[in-house]
């Protein structure tokens, strides 16, 4: 049977005027590794510092194992905490550090010394236990800053974006890294990142914040392939949306109307009717050249390394997208000539208050 | 080098002879074994060191200043963290103002404080001189440890506090356990700051000394009105040496760079 | 009785929690407490105490003073020229001392800021700067006198002796010891802030260094410079030792009435009435050039910078 590990239950949180979080709910099982994602201001560290207990809900509750937390502060919930900054003390050494949440949770000396050892052993970080942290690599603070979360085996892991001060490489190696540990580990973990292709990448499931509310809670395949709305379709991925008019739905099957075209999706989750206004969400990658479909002019091009980037006018239509060819092999594309287009898999959203 | 050069380090020397020509007067003349200035002395001679030495009042005074810079010192740093802390966590409007409260003594001359201890404190009836010394050193010295001590808070992440509260560790023990001794340079240049401001002092001194208990500042002055005596030139000498060891301990502890505008 | 008690019990709890919610704000309050009881009240008290009445030294009347309310101490100062004249030669001598200052310890701090000089000559300024005052005084009482080094050289260079001893040039060059430091301490850092490569820019854009000095340097370290000013010039109003050990007598200034007033010619009221008007003309003057220089320079006043 899978456990609700953390559950968040119609939270709201104020700053004076700023509602930061706006009645969220959301459920995390356990193991799971569900990420908030969203712009910044969104309220994502707001949501992670009100599970952690720094922050008491204004309403709602957060619930840990079944358990109310509102009045718990954080000292007293057992969470582990992965700061942005890694907040690593700087006068403890790499062992000291780790070994600070033993200690304060009176484990025996010798216990102290085998976890911490087997935890650095598991971050890959043997051998530097009496080194301080300003004699050691921005990915390895971000290690012991993990060891250190995770050494008191804690109920819910929480990574407020662990990764954003490491450069490209090194971010795409923890990415894998952490997700290894989480799993080795089966612990529970909330994950805040602005950064999709790390939400995208490492997660279970990811909730898409805007404004202090969740707008869509889903896997990544979910959250790319069917957005709810405008908002997540743009935030996720890159995504020309196009207008459209619903003109037949049966059963699963959607017609929506682009300009004199007509085109055949599934849409299952938006209940829509017919006439209704829509955008297509078509994904510039999944755009080919083709014999028939939507007409376009070619207004411009770009050569993006591996993949050469088209603008195209929609003709009939006031409105131009972006359509990505990698190792294209076909006819060759100029400027200025008219082409018809094949969308590949797309989406549908209703537009905004539809 | 360029005459530009030369002529920018002159500026500075001129500036240093300014300062240090009569210190280094000063000097001579303690070591002078005449009772006049008159020329460069004759002869090397520690006569009025022995003097110094046997000189109750100097004697008593520098030990009072002793007792009271220290406990002053004590008190104020340590009133001063929590109230550093405090502002600098709590960092809303209204705590921002109390930094300025915890700094108003620093815009009134000492001179007024001093007189205004002395009618105060006669009126309340607390006539320890002892006691009123430290109360008056207390006021004092709180804003310079206030100041530095805000300075080294805001300096502090408190997500490192944060991390330490998510492991476990109660208020106290994020306190003692992690604060403090992060901020063990921070604090030993408060109680440097707070205990050489106490030995400068002698405006709230002079009001507040009686013949029970003065400080040394208070003897100094006494001695300066009255005649003239190369002791007190001996006196000078231990209080530069005092200057100097103080200024070395906050360059060794917290650094002198960090230092610069906070006084 | 063990209702309550059991009432009392369950709000334990909360009482916990909101201590916890508000322990780092009751942490200001031994501090705040003891400022408000020892630095507050006192300099309230003297501001009250300004307008008692003096009815001489009798006994029950602590400092001779009399509870009520009158302007009477006010009206003296200012009824008697001699006493407006000290208060003259006070803000004078203050005033001298500031604009020496300034004109010194700025290039001073100019160079020290910007040429990338060792420890030794900031622990040199340091030094300069908390010696303690009445060594400074017993110095330049020894430095001035009728046989001390000033007169040894000047007799060498067969110049006639001066004494200056008892006047006010005495005591200037008494207080320039200590308020030179002090100002150099206080511009280092506005200057560090200032970014070399600004002045740079400006001189590549055709400004002679002079021109560069006056329209970038200055106006950029200027909320410095004003802060030094203020700096040096209250201290200058409220210097005490100074005046009094150099001036020998002959020169008499504000404070020294003032501390006259408690300590050998005791008159509480009075005192204070002349303590409040040193702090005033203290703060005249702060508002009067820091105005000054927000005309020249159109930027905020300095106490609103904090
Ligand atoms: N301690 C606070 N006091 C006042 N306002 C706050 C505080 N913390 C957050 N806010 C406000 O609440 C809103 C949400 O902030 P939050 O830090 O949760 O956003 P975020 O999604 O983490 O953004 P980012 O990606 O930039 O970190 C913002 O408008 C922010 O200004
Ligand atoms: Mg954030």
């Amino acid at each position: 049977m899978v456990e609700e590990k953390v559950v968040v239950e119609n939270v709201s949180k104020r700053f004076g005027r700023t509602v930061a979080v706006d009645g969220i709910s959301f459920k995390v099982m356990k193991g799971e590794f569900l990420t908030l994602l969203g712009p910044s201001g969104c309220g994502k560290t707001t949501t992670l510092r009100l599970v952690a207990g720094f922050y008491k809900p204004d309403k709602g509750n957060i619930i840990i194992d079944g358990k109310v937390m509102n009045d718990i502060p954080v000292y007293k919930r057992n969470i582990g905490i992965v700061f942005q900054n890694y907040a690593l003390f700087p006068h403890m050494t790499v062992f000291e550090n780790v070994a600070f949440g033993l200690r304060m949770r009176k484990t025996p000396e010798d216990e102290v010394r085998r976890r911490v050892k087997t935890m650095l052993e598991t971050v890959g970080l043997a051998g530097m236990e009496e080194r301080y942290p300003r004699q050691l690599s921005g990915g390895q603070q971000q290690r012991v800053a993990l060891a250190r979360a995770l050494v008191i085996e804690p109920d819910v892991l929480l990574l407020d974006e662990p990764l954003s001060n490491l450069d490209l490489k090194l971010r795409l190696q923890m990415r894998k890294e952490i997700r290894r540990i989480q799993k080795r580990l089966g612990i529970t973990a909330i994950y805040v990142t602005h950064d999709q292709g790390e939400a995208l990448s490492m997660s279970d499931r990811v909730a898409v914040m805007n404004q202090g509310k969740i707008i869509q809670i889903g896997s990544p395949t979910e959250i790319y392939e069917k957005p709810v709305d405008s908002f997540v379709a743009d935030f996720i991925g890159e995504a020309n949306l196009i207008d459209g008019r619903v003109e037949m739905v049966e059963g699963e099957r959607v017609g929506v109307r682009v300009g004199d075209t007509l085109l055949e999706t599934t849409a299952d989750h938006l209940r829509l009717k017919k006439g209704d206004e829509v955008f297509v969400v078509a994904r510039p990658e999944r755009i080919r050249p083709s014999r028939e479909g939507i007409e376009a002019v070619v207004e411009d091009a770009e050569f993006l390394g591996q993949v050469r980037r088209y603008y195209l006018r929609l003709t009939g239509l006031d409105a131009t997208i972006k359509m990505d060819l990698v190792n294209y092999v076909g006819e060759e594309i100029n400027v200025g000539q008219k082409i018809r287009l094949n969308l590949g898999r797309f989406a549908v959203v209703k537009k905004d208050g539809g | 080098m360029d005459g530009g050069l030369i002529l920018k380090r002159a500026y500075v020397a001129a500036f240093f002879l300014f300062i240090f020509f009569p210190l280094g007067v000063t000097v001579l003349i303690s070591l002078d074994p005449r009772d006049y200035v008159f020329g460069l002395p004759p002869s090397i001679s520690f006569r009025w060191y022995q003097s110094f030495i046997e000189n109750d009042t100097f004697v008593n005074g520098l030990t009072t200043s002793l007792i009271v810079a220290s406990i002053s010192m004590i008190i104020s740093t340590s009133v001063g963290i929590f109230a550093s802390y405090s502002i600098t966590r709590s960092g809303k409007g209204f705590m921002k103002n109390l930094g300025t409260y915890f700094l108003s003594p620093l815009l009134v001359p000492t001179l007024v404080t001093g007189i205004a201890l002395l009618m105060y404190l006669k009126q309340l009836g607390m006539l320890n001189s002892l006691i009123n010394l430290v109360v008056g050193h207390t006021v004092i010295t709180l804003p310079y440890s206030v100041r530095v001590l805000t300075a080294v808070f805001s300096t502090l992440d408190p997500s490192i506090e944060e991390a330490a509260m998510s492991l476990g560790a109660s208020p106290l023990k994020v306190f003692s356990k992690i604060v403090l001794p992060m901020i063990r340079p921070g604090l030993m240049a408060a109680t440097i700051f707070t205990f050489s401001e106490s030995l400068n002092d002698y405006a709230v001194s002079i009001f507040l000394s009686d013949s029970n208990s003065y400080t040394f500042s208070v003897a100094l002055f006494s001695y300066l009105k009255a005649v003239f005596d190369p002791s007190i030139a001996v006196a000078s000498v231990l209080l530069m040496a005092i200057t100097v060891v103080l200024i070395y301990a906050i360059e060794k502890t917290f650094g002198l760079d960090k230092v610069v505008g906070m006084w | 009785m063990f209702i309550i008690f059991l009432e009392i019990f369950n709000l334990v709890p909360s009482i916990e929690l909101l201590l916890r919610r508000y322990a780092v704000y009751l942490l200001v309050i031994p501090g705040g407490v003891f400022l408000a009881l020892f630095f507050l009240a006192p300099l309230s008290y003297i501001f009250v105490v300004s307008f008692y009445e003096y009815v001489g030294l009798k006994p029950g009347y602590i400092g001779g003073m009399k509870p009520g309310f009158v302007l009477d101490n006010y009206i003296q100062f200012f009824s008697e020229p001699v006493f407006l004249n000290y208060l003259w030669i006070t803000v004078r001598i203050a005033l001298v001392c500031m604009a020496l200052t300034l004109v010194i310890a700025y290039p001073v701090a100019y160079l020290i800021a910007r040429a990338r000089i060792g420890r030794w000559v900031l622990a040199l300024v340091m030094v300069s700067f908390l010696i303690h005052p009445l060594v400074r005084v017993y110095a330049w009482e020894i430095v001035l006198s009728e046989f001390g080094p000033v007169n040894t050289i000047l007799e060498m260079l067969r110049l006639p002796k001066i004494s200056l001893i008892g006047t006010e040039p005495a005591i200037i060059l008494g207080l320039l010891h200590f308020l030179i430091p002090y100002a150099v301490l206080t511009l280092i850092g506005p200057i560090r802030r200032v970014d070399p490569s600004i002045e740079e820019a400006a001189m590549s854009l055709g400004a002679s260094p002079l021109t560069t000095f006056f329209k970038i340097t200055l106006p950029l370290t200027s909320p410095g410079l004003v802060a030094a000013a203020l700096l040096t010039y209250s201290l200058g109003v409220t210097a005490f030792v100074t005046p009094l050990i150099l001036g020998a007598g002959k020169v008499v200034v504000l404070t020294m009435l003032i501390f006259d007033r408690f300590t050998d010619t005791v008159n509480y009221p009075f005192g204070a009435a002349m303590v409040v008007i040193l702090l005033i003309i203290g703060l005249v003057a702060v508002v009067l050039i820091d105005y000054l220089f927000k005309v020249i320079y159109r930027r905020r006043p300095v106490w609103t910078a904090g």
